[in-house]
């Protein structure tokens, strides 16, 4: 009986983690739980949470996409350059702008058969410097004041970035277990000699979660305009670290094959909240990176663990 | 005719090295000046060091992501402490260059984590320690000082700076073709699991070649430091990068077991030349991100059509 609970905790780690900041926090301070916070950290996260699915797609194929925070970047310039033509145009300009990217990457990926690490570190910096260029290294920002009204509009008192976030996490963990392309994403991961001799189209595979990263990153970068209204070269720097910290902390192996979308978001919302427990602290930001460096690590070793037990089994 | 044809064969990355220095020689004659030739060796100083540190831990198969963040906390430690002592200026910055390499070097080798995210989480470590513990300010060093006297030294007429670099290449070189050492790392970079049953200890040639990597942070933050007696908590940012682009583009394989120190030199000056030649073009400051973006993506190209073409 007791060793039935500890598996469950064990199971549930992350999810036991959160309730147990969540606690303290709320002892320490008791605003930490209230409406408004909660409602704050979600908002927070859900910029790079709807990162977090393509990433979670990509992570389970074994492949890996270093350039999202600039995909999302050059995503802001091409928003608040169409939004002058509508809000529509604007969405769109900044889907379509991650989406070019992602075939792009995908396709160096899959027919030039190039580790995806190396090709998408190649286009990070290549991007970065496009957005530099096109920004003429300053920040710029929009006129359209339309746009940043998507940001405010609320749905019960509920953002509606939050139900969008919600409604893609759920749609994408649908397609992620009950479809055949879903039951694909995990042959390939686990095995992708394996699964082309099971008939499998392993390179369309990879390059739709390319394409499906890289236009979440554009929709990333429409959500990031609306709230800030600005673009420039140095908004995506950090993005890579933090969102593939939040895949790996949540339990998805890097080795392919294993996680889901689901376990992707329970890792964002503990990085979510450590976040908030420190600011609610007053740690100053440098902390932050410390923290999230060290999680990073942390993660990074017991998956090795896990991964090693998995195979000496 | 045929000699010059295998010549180009063999060594592509150098002869492109050597037509780019042609065209822009006769292209223009600001490039072919004394000064400006002096001008790139003195640019290249630090990212020549540290891309040979970073050459040998991906020649072993791995990468390290950390050696920006680590340049700018051992700038800022050599240049504080050259305010007491200058034997505490060149130690210090060493022992923490050692300690963040073997830290790197054993989390890697015993732990057989993914090198880049692990060294992208270090970096990540380092900034924020740099930033907590400088608070954003700019270390400024005494003018005038034995600190300083390092970089103003002279061998044979040759900036001690460039004797120094010079002679790090020739002891790395050294070490990865002439000693055993070196066999087993490019063996370790080949393949991992082979060099294991082969009775390789990974765990020590990775710690020593990651040791060997910080350790080429902190001289190259020491000469930078009593050249320049400046650091701000980001000066090293996009080091890693620029050292990445440089050992590509020189021939160096990210896959691991290929490559060498001299192909990380003729990266580094592709590099230098390229930049140094866009900017006597008058190309806008923002266009080098995205050429060195382009360099990687073409380097990792062509390095798989060779393979591909050879196999």
């Amino acid at each position: 009986m007791h060793k039935n609970i500890i598996l469950k905790i064990i199971e549930h780690r992350i999810i036991t983690l959160i309730a147990m900041i969540c606690i303290v926090m709320f002892a320490i301070n008791g605003s930490f739980l209230s409406f408004t916070n909660i409602i704050s950290i979600l908002m927070k996260i859900s910029i790079e949470g709807i990162i977090v699915i393509g990433m979670a797609y990509l992570i389970i194929l074994g492949e890996i996409d270093l350039s999202v925070g600039e995909i999302m970047g050059l995503s802001c310039f091409f928003v608040i350059f169409f939004q002058q033509f509508g809000i529509v145009p604007g969405v769109i300009a900044g889907i379509v702008c991650g989406l070019a990217v992602g075939i792009v990457n995908g396709i160096l990926v899959v027919k030039a058969k190039l580790p995806s690490i190396a090709v998408t570190l190649g286009m990070m910096i290549f991007l970065n410097g496009i957005i530099f260029v096109l920004t003429k290294l300053d920040s710029i920002s929009g006129t359209n004041p339309a746009f940043s009204k998507i940001a405010v509009t609320s749905i019960a008192g509920i953002p509606a970035f939050i139900f969008v976030m919600i409604i893609l996490i759920l749609i994408f963990e649908l397609i992620l277990r009950k479809t055949s392309y879903g039951r694909n994403i995990y042959a390939v991961g686990g095995n992708a000699q394996a699964s082309k001799y099971a008939n499998i189209n392993v390179d369309r595979i990879k390059i739709s979660a390319f394409i499906l990263t890289g236009a979440l990153s554009g929709l990333a970068g429409v959500f990031l305009v609306s709230r800030f209204n600005i673009a420039s070269g140095a908004l995506g720097a950090t993005t890579p670290l933090f969102v593939i910290t939040a895949v790996l902390i949540g339990g998805v192996s890097l080795s392919g094959g294993e996680g889901n979308v689901f376990k992707a978001f329970q890792g964002l919302l503990l990085v979510g909240v450590v976040e908030n427990a420190m600011i609610m602290l007053k740690l100053y930001s440098s902390i932050k990176l410390i923290v999230m460096g060290l999680l990073l690590i942390l993660t990074l070793i017991i998956d090795s663990i896990h991964t090693a037990k998995e195979i000496y089994k | 005719m045929n000699r010059i044809k295998k010549f180009t064969k063999n060594n592509p990355q150098l002869t492109l090295l050597i037509l780019l220095i042609i065209i822009f020689s006769i292209l223009m004659p600001a490039f072919r000046g004394k000064n400006n030739i002096i001008n790139i060796l003195k640019q290249s100083t630090t990212i020549s060091i540290i891309s040979y540190g970073v050459a040998l831990v991906v020649i072993g198969g791995n990468l390290d992501l950390s050696v920006g963040a680590l340049l700018s906390l051992t700038l800022g430690l050599s240049i504080s402490m050259s305010m007491h002592n200058v034997a505490l200026a060149i130690l210090v910055p060493l022992g923490f260059a050692i300690v963040v390499g073997f830290v790197n070097g054993y989390i890697v080798g015993r732990f057989r984590v993914n090198s880049i995210i692990l060294t992208l989480g270090m970096m990540s470590v380092i900034n924020g320690i740099v930033q907590t513990y400088r608070k954003g300010n700019i270390v400024i060093g005494m003018f005038g000082g034995a600190y300083q006297a390092i970089t103003d030294a002279k061998v044979f007429g040759i900036p001690s700076y460039i004797v120094v670099y010079i002679s790090i290449a020739i002891l790395y070189q050294f070490i990865l073709t002439r000693t055993v050492y070196g066999r087993q790392l490019i063996l370790m970079g080949t393949n991992r699991d082979a060099a294991e049953i082969a009775g390789i200890n990974i765990r020590k040639v990775t710690i020593i070649s990651f040791v060997i990597c910080g350790v080429s942070v902190a001289v190259a933050s020491i000469l930078m430091g009593a050249r320049l007696l400046q650091g701000s908590t980001n000066t090293g940012a996009g080091l890693e990068f620029d050292a990445l682009t440089a050992i590509l583009i020189g021939g160096v394989s990210i896959e691991g077991g290929k490559g060498n120190i001299l192909n990380a030199m003729i990266g580094v000056f592709l590099l230098a030349v390229i930049i140094n030649g866009l900017t006597l073009l008058n190309v806008p400051f923002a266009w080098r991100n995205v050429a060195k973006g382009l360099m990687i993506l073409l380097a990792i190209l062509t390095e798989q059509f060779l393979r591909t073409r050879n196999a």
